[in-house]
């Protein structure tokens, strides 16, 4: 029997999906499906923070198909339709491949065009413009903004390079755009970071709450698993709440539309149904939680001159202090049925069901949010508000029992969090405003007593602000695509990137709109053309091997950043007495100080390959002639499994074990990984006869903190009479720069569009397809009017996805941050739609 | 060199794409999709489980790339979850290159 390839890949893709299904073909399929000329690897998606494991197809130096990993149990061989584009992803035809600097008359110049330039004279303009910054206005004066896509070795180089090196804390990721609001309720809450439960929770929960996330369309594997414990669990449930329509709505047993910010109401509402009916967990109460209530009036985190700040009473405060259940009980009253329902818009019978669903003691509830309610002006306290109705109930970290933070990119915990790329923060959960956390990483990074500086730096947010004010001067930008990602655009990221006081460089592997925004393009490789590590949303640390080279002259992330930090002397960014504590790092460059200190090129190089013999490259390290990733890892892991450790619970295993695990769930203990955290039995952090512990904080209990109903920032008003939605479409990932260059998902899904209510577009006398004029006070766009398909939206309120280059829906938002967690809320201005 | 305004780019070189998708679908709509499925050019229904479960593969048309046919599919009345498992593409010309014999 004769095959042609064109045979031979639909026997492969046949074979692999009977596979999954555990069934066998007949036995000519079969047949065909021997092993072919491709070589398959494990590796990680890299779309959302689900983490699936795909099975990355490499011929002649090229991935040329992906399969759903069938060992991984994340996925169990399942992918979502985004794993289609995967394998695409890299090959876009305006694939940057050599650095890109702005120039007029051969020199740089900040209103040049962007002209091709070797990596020596990309840096050596860079380096300049650094050092005029440090040496004019300190280490304040520089920044970056980094990634939960950067791989856990990036971010964890990055953390170093700034914190350490430059002495600067303004590093931040765009994970404070995304996760900044649950990491805030989860220190104060719990004071470790991360969900206590797991994925295995789809499978063994009763009921299951989705609060603020779409994931139908976002999380569609994690879907497709809830799904089926709905089809094939008797007397299962799924309540679906948003403020508008979506795909979920669909399988919703009680599906829930509410006015933007009245989640805060109808939690509360819950909590007070719980505690009127007596269905508390009074022994679980009594033993491992403490109440508490917050400050209130705390603003909207805009700059302090607007005039939304002038007249808060306690802007930014997020104090809370212990108050007694009675107290407690009395504070939620005031949310009776009548009145959230009110509020909300929601029937009082929905509200009922869905109170009674947690109250029910033999039912297990599981609960999943992510940006309705990170992204949310009380982010944070919404997010607490949630722990506090299943820590009424004690239905928390077991089996079943789950208020379950999703997150949205790949590395949002391992990356962005874990090693401390936040403003605030140091690896494992330290932060910088501790001098003993300060002191611990000094001596693991061999560094003298004060170089870490203790004032948190700029967030997200505030180092646009700050590009605009002049404070802020040379930055860097990696692995994502800010200018679009950030809220309004016009007033804050724009003026501030194209500041003739600043130079803006910006990593990327396509020309972004920020790449573009920026004076300094360097082209980077990308996911399997690095080794790599991704941390998911259920604490699951997952490792690649680099499957094949980039293209051109473009270089890893962590590359440029090791590269870049040879350009310094240690001289030119410590001051001298911070060097006369450590003189044996006189003379040095800040490379030899960060990276070669004895535990990042600890591990030689080696030969790197798989179980079945194939050999892999590292490009990394072959370069730097250590083994790069290990020594970063090892160094890292320091932080959280050496034995003098400030904060228990994030131990991992040591690198090896990662290259031959599908992923691994910290803390992992004697080899073990831990799926449900702070409980006896699951966990081996709480010993016999605890029961419960929350070990993050001293008294090992966990923080209620009630929190009121507060207003949005801006709420539609006459003029602009329409709350506006940002969000993601099934099709795109994020900002589209890798999506939109797959010419089939393009295709179908070419333009943003503004999703209305019929209803809306009718009194405005605009048709299905029409295109309009949407504004709001800081900006306007055009796009297409779309009243019907997967999203259907109230009165009152439009959707409009932000994947679009071509219709910039943040020039629109407004900058209204958490004043806790800083993360913007995008879900909520006021804009109004007119015919273009 | 200017920097060129992104967007998405057609590739240089025509791919053809083969997907495996596995469609999860409802008792009593079985024959309903399956007749469906066989009706659509290009796709072809490999095996079913006892729980309801298609293995299909699905190519590239000259009508219709594989990537909204999984989108037509996934909607399909009857469909009530569909995953991709596998995705290959090459391109167009290497397309009859004999593979394997046996």
């Amino acid at each position: 029997m004769k095959l042609t390839r064109r045979d031979f890949m639909k026997a492969n893709a046949a074979a692999a999906t009977a596979a999954v299904a555990g069934v066998s073909l007949t036995a000519k399929a079969a047949d065909a499906a021997v092993p072919g000329a491709i070589r398959w690897d494990k590796g990680v998606c890299r779309f959302c923070g689900t983490g699936c494991g795909v099975l990355i197809g490499t011929r002649e130096g090229k991935i040329v198909a992906t399969q759903g990993d069938p060992d991984a149990p994340v996925n169990k061989g399942l992918n979502c339709i985004k794993g289609y584009f995967l394998s695409k992803i890299m090959y876009g035809q305006d694939r940057l491949t050599q650095p890109l600097l702005r120039k007029k008359d051969g020199k740089f110049h900040k209103e040049g065009d962007f002209e091709p330039v070797s990596w020596d004279e990309a840096f050596d303009v860079m380096a300049e413009k650094w050092k005029e910054a440090l040496k004019k206005k300190g280490p304040t004066s520089v920044g970056m903004f980094g990634s939960g896509q950067w791989t856990v070795f990036e971010g964890y180089t990055a953390s170093k390079l700034m914190k350490a090196g430059f002495r600067s804390n303004n590093l931040d990721p765009n994970a404070r755009h995304c996760m900044a609001s649950a990491v805030g309720a989860f220190m104060r809450t719990f004071g470790i970071d991360e969900p206590m439960g797991c994925y295995d929770d789809l499978e063994h929960a009763d009921t299951f709450v989705l609060w603020g996330a779409n994931m139908a369309e976002m999380h569609p594997i994690l879907w497709s698993r809830m799904t089926n414990t709905r089809l094939t669990k008797p007397g299962c449930e799924v309540h679906v709440l948003s403020t508008y329509e979506h795909r979920c709505f669909d399988l919703a047993d009680n599906g829930m539309v509410f006015h933007p910010q009245t989640d805060l109401a109808i939690l509360n509402y819950i909590a007070n149904y719980i505690i009127e009916n007596k269905a508390y967990n009074q022994d679980f109460i009594g033993k491992h939680v403490n109440f508490n209530a917050t400050t209130t009036d705390i603003g909207y985190g805009l700059r302090p001159e607007h005039p939304l700040e002038q007249a808060v009473a306690n802007p930014g405060k997020g104090k809370f202090d212990k108050i007694s259940f009675e107290e407690y009980a009395k504070s939620v009253s005031d949310y009776t049925l009548e009145y959230a329902s009110k509020l909300s818009g929601v029937p009082q019978d929905k509200l009922l069901k869905l109170a009674q669903a947690y109250a029910d003691p033999d039912r297990k509830v599981a609960s999943y949010w992510t940006m309705g309610f990170n992204q949310h002006t009380r982010g944070v306290w919404v997010n607490s508000l949630l722990y506090n109705v299943h820590l009424l109930m004690g239905k928390i970290s077991e089996p079943g029992n789950s208020p379950f933070s999703l997150t949205g990119q790949p590395s949002a915990c391992g990356t962005a969090r874990e090693v401390g790329t936040f403003s605030h923060r140091l690896p494992a959960d330290l932060v910088v405003g501790k001098e003993e956390h300060r002191k611990f990483a000094e001596k693991i990074w061999k560094l003298p007593d004060g170089t870490i500086p203790p004032k948190p730096g700029y967030h997200a947010v505030l180092q646009h602000r700050m590009l605009k004010d002049g404070k802020l001067n040379a930055y860097w930008v990696q692995c994502n695509n800010n200018m679009q990602a950030a809220p309004n655009m016009n007033e804050e990221g724009y003026p501030g990137y194209r500041n003739p006081e600043n130079f803006i460089a910006v990593s990327d592997p396509y020309p972004t709109v920020t790449a573009l925004s920026a004076d300094l393009i360097l082209p980077t490789a990308m996911w399997m053309e690095k080794e790599g590590a991704y941390g998911n949303a259920e604490r699951r640390t997952q490792f690649w091997r680099q499957q094949v080279s980039a293209p051109g002259e473009a270089k890893s992330d962590m590359w440029q950043m090791m590269e870049f930090a040879k350009r310094f002397k240690i001289e030119e960014v410590w001051p001298e007495e911070l060097l006369a504590k450590m003189p044996e790092h006189r003379g040095k460059t800040m490379y030899e100080v960060l990276y070669e200190n004895g535990n990042v090129n600890a591990y030689p190089l080696e030969k790197i390959t798989d179980d079945a013999g194939n050999v892999y490259d590292n490009d990394e390290s072959e370069h730097f002639g250590f083994y790069v990733q290990k020594g970063l890892f090892e160094e890292y892991r320091m932080f959280n499994t050496k034995g003098d450790i400030l904060k228990k619970g994030h131990e991992m295993a040591p690198f090896e074990v990662y290259h031959k695990a599908r992923g691994i769930r910290w803390p992992v203990i004697d080899g073990k990984e831990t799926l449900w955290r702070f409980r006896e039995g699951y966990d081996p952090h709480v010993k016999a006869g605890e029961d419960v512990k929350f070990y993050g904080h001293k008294d090992g209990r966990a923080n209620i903190i009630f929190a009121p109903y507060e207003p949005a920032a801006e709420s539609p008003d006459q003029e602009y009479d329409l709350w506006l939605c940002t969000g993601r479409v099934l099709e795109h990932w994020h900002s589209g720069s890798m999506t939109r260059r797959v010419p089939e998902l393009h295709k179908s899904f070419p333009h943003a569009v503004i999703y209305m209510n019929p209803a809306d577009a009718k009194k405005r006398g605009l048709r299905r397809g029409e295109e309009v004029n949407v504004s709001s006070r800081r900006g306007e766009i055009k796009v297409r009017v779309e009243t019907r398909g997967r999203n259907r939206v109230p009165e009152g309120l439009v959707f409009i996805p932000w994947f679009d280059e071509g219709a910039l829906v943040n020039k629109l938002t407004l900058d209204a941050t958490d004043p806790l967690s800083k993360e913007t809320d995008y879900k909520k201005c006021a804009c109004k739609v007119m015919k273009a | 060199m200017k920097a060129t305004l992104p967007g998405a780019l057609s590739s240089a070189e025509k791919p053809f794409n083969v997907c495996g998708l596995l469609a999860h679908v409802a008792a009593g709509k079985r024959e309903e999709v399956r007749a469906q499925l066989n009706a659509f050019e290009g796709v072809e229904v490999h095996a079913e489980t006892e729980d309801g479960r298609l293995v299909i593969t699905i190519e590239d048309t000259e009508e219709m790339l594989c990537a909204d046919r999984i989108t037509i599919i996934d909607r399909l009345p009857g469909v009530m979850n569909s995953s991709l498992v596998y995705h290959q593409f090459e391109s167009q010309d290497k397309l009859e290159l004999e593979e394997v014999s046996s």
